[in-house]
């Protein structure tokens, strides 16, 4: 799996109220929660996201609630892959879950600043900015996980495997 | 019972395995319990679906509370509420509790479910707290949910654990949530991803069950999978004659490794808030003392059985609220809400001024009811500051004494200037 897009820089701890705040959890079709993406972070994100841009994170990505419209809200707005330093346990289940790529890169955030354009390899298990010509190892994914990532998420998965 | 910790053993268990796993292994386990709620049972009926089922394969181990949305704010919710009710007599799930029965691991606490040893998957983060009782209790997705409700089990990864020796009794005027605040300070947001933590030591013994209910909740706040505490004669004794399963005591034996040990001094603490905006931005009551308070929220799975309300009532002494200040009390259960009627409670609180809710989330996290506005400054017992958590305005968490304190002043009071 390869994804390739400008960067756009997020701290740590960016918790899941502030990806998809809670008024929007059971108003709004999983389709249309992209336009409300990181709202809690920032009002205007949704406007600066294109298709395939990648989120660059810091530690704890994703901590809080259980809520997995957070990752759904990420891949809605067309996001290729969120790397982060590194991601809260539930988080990170739900990406794979529903077919967000994730990539697990300690220290990422300092060698990232927004718009970089940034490379995302899943299957060779790197990252690279391709801006500043540099590459990093991602902390490697069991194999029955991208294999899951690789198929769109676990209801295409099982789909597949029927 | 294998070798190793309290995580290992209950996996290992639960896999059907005789071996203790290493850290970092991946195990298919069957929960003796699979929690959903309003919020997360829905998607997860879609789920389950999409995922290929049509039916839940152990309808009796699933539980579904309506907790979050109660009592319903809008027209969609209110729909999904009658979809979810209409599936659960058609997929015979029988533990379920309707609107008003309170927020769904308080429920769980309160009649039992909750037993040691027992494995409990949650589609809800703070699942954690059902390691009060030393269960393995930890949250899932809606993905995951689907997967759980139509397979009757689910991949776990086999976490690490940090043990904490808790030492000492809590000093006049300091709560258990202090505790789990200062346990927050220690461990910061990030310290515990992915890991359990169990809980040792002599000051356990000192600690109610409602209070290690507070802590373990506070857990997932650190990152943790799962924060439990060794069952002992306070859990028995709660059990007994009510516990919903056989259930076996589970101790780490000798040979068990942790990833980090460390002391903790109870009596040396003091009363503490998390600062707006993160539940490790710790800081002494003392050093805020004096902010104006525009709401006071006393409730959510962190701070709402019988035994936090009784703290809080008992601190308000008969004293009213300040005036410019809301003040919000939310059972965290209908047996909990009879119990302040019966004992008065409830008229106290009412004459002093306060809202009471209907048992369940209430205000928690910000789609009903309470909602802050800009620059609105609330202390409350819940577990979450995040921004715009309860709307635009600040949070700071604190114990339910600490509240009371801070509702009788208007403003952030250290509740041992009170006692
Ligand atoms: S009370 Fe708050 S934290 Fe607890 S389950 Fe409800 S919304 Fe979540």
């Amino acid at each position: 799996m390869r994804r390739e897009g400008p960067a756009h820089v997020l701290p740590d701890d960016v918790d899941t109220d502030q990806i998809i705040p809670g008024e929007y959890l059971n108003t709004v079709p999983d389709e249309e929660l992209g336009a409300y993406v990181l709202e809690g972070y920032d009002a205007a994100f949704s406007d600066r996201v294109s298709h395939g841009d990648i989120l660059i994170a810091g530690e704890n990505f994703g901590l809080g609630s259980s809520r997995e419209a957070a990752p759904i809200a990420i891949r809605e707005a067309g996001i290729g892959a969120v790397v982060a330093e590194s991601f809260a346990r539930i988080f990170y289940r739900n990406a794979i879950n529903v077919g967000l790529p994730i990539a697990e890169v300690p220290g990422i955030s300092e060698h990232v600043s927004d718009d970089d354009i940034i490379r995302v390899d899943l299957a060779q298990g790197i990252v690279e900015n391709v801006t500043r010509d540099e590459s990093f190892q991602i902390n490697p994914l069991p194999p029955s996980l991208l294999d899951i990532l690789s198929a769109g998420g676990l209801i295409p998965y099982r789909r597949n495997r029927r | 019972m294998t070798d190793g910790t309290i995580a290992q053993q209950i996996l290992a268990a639960k896999a059907g395995i005789e071996e203790a796993p290493t850290p970092g292994e991946h195990l298919t386990v069957e929960p003796d319990w699979i929690l959903c709620h309003d919020i997360s049972a829905y998607p997860g009926m879609h789920r389950m679906e999409q995922l290929g089922f049509d039916r839940v394969a152990t309808p009796e181990k699933v539980i579904l509370a309506f907790d979050h949305y109660v009592p319903s704010p809008n027209e969609q919710t209110t729909g999904q509420m009658n979809v979810l009710a209409e599936w659960v007599v058609e997929q015979g799930i029988t533990h379920f509790f309707d609107a008003g029965s309170g927020i769904s691991h308080n429920i769980m606490a309160e009649q039992g479910y909750s037993t040691p040893g027992s494995l409990i998957l949650g589609a809800d983060s703070h699942t954690v707290t059902h390691g009060a009782f030393g269960a393995f209790a930890t949250g899932i997705g809606h993905t995951d949910l689907g997967e759980v409700l139509g397979t009757g089990e689910l991949w776990l990864k086999v976490p690490e654990t940090h043990r904490v020796i808790l030492e000492g009794e809590l000093p006049h005027g300091v709560d258990a949530k202090d505790l789990a605040l200062g346990l927050m300070r220690e461990f910061t947001t990030k310290g515990a991803i992915y890991d359990a933590i169990e809980f040792h030591g002599p000051g356990v013994a000192n600690l109610e069950i409602h209070q290690r209910q507070t802590i373990a909740n506070i857990t997932v706040e650190m990152g943790a999978m799962a924060g439990m505490f060794l069952a002992d004669e306070l859990t028995e004794a709660f059990l007994d004659g009510q516990a919903k399963l056989p259930y076996e005591q589970v101790t780490p034996s000798a040979t068990a490794t942790y990833s980090s040990e460390r002391v903790f001094e109870v009596e040396a603490l003091e009363p503490l808030v998390a600062k707006p905006y993160a539940v490790d931005n710790i800081d002494s009551v003392a050093s805020v003392a004096g902010t104006s308070v525009d709401q006071v929220f006393v409730g959510t799975c962190n701070n709402s059985s019988w035994g936090d309300i009784q703290e809080f009532a008992t601190m308000m002494d008969g004293d009213e609220v300040a005036e410019g200040t809301d003040l919000i009390v939310v059972p965290g259960t209908k047996e909990t809400l009879k119990r302040m009627n019966e004992t008065g409670v409830s008229n106290q609180l009412i004459d002093a001024g306060a809202m009471i809710g209907t048992p369940g989330c209430g205000p928690c996290f910000g789609a009903h009811g309470g909602i802050l506005g800009e620059g609105d400054v609330c202390v409350g017992t819940m577990n979450r500051n995040f921004p715009g958590r309860m709307g635009p305005g600040e949070i700071y968490l604190a114990s339910p004494t600490t509240a009371a304190a801070s509702a009788i002043h208007g403003s952030i009071t250290d509740p041992r200037e009170v006692v």
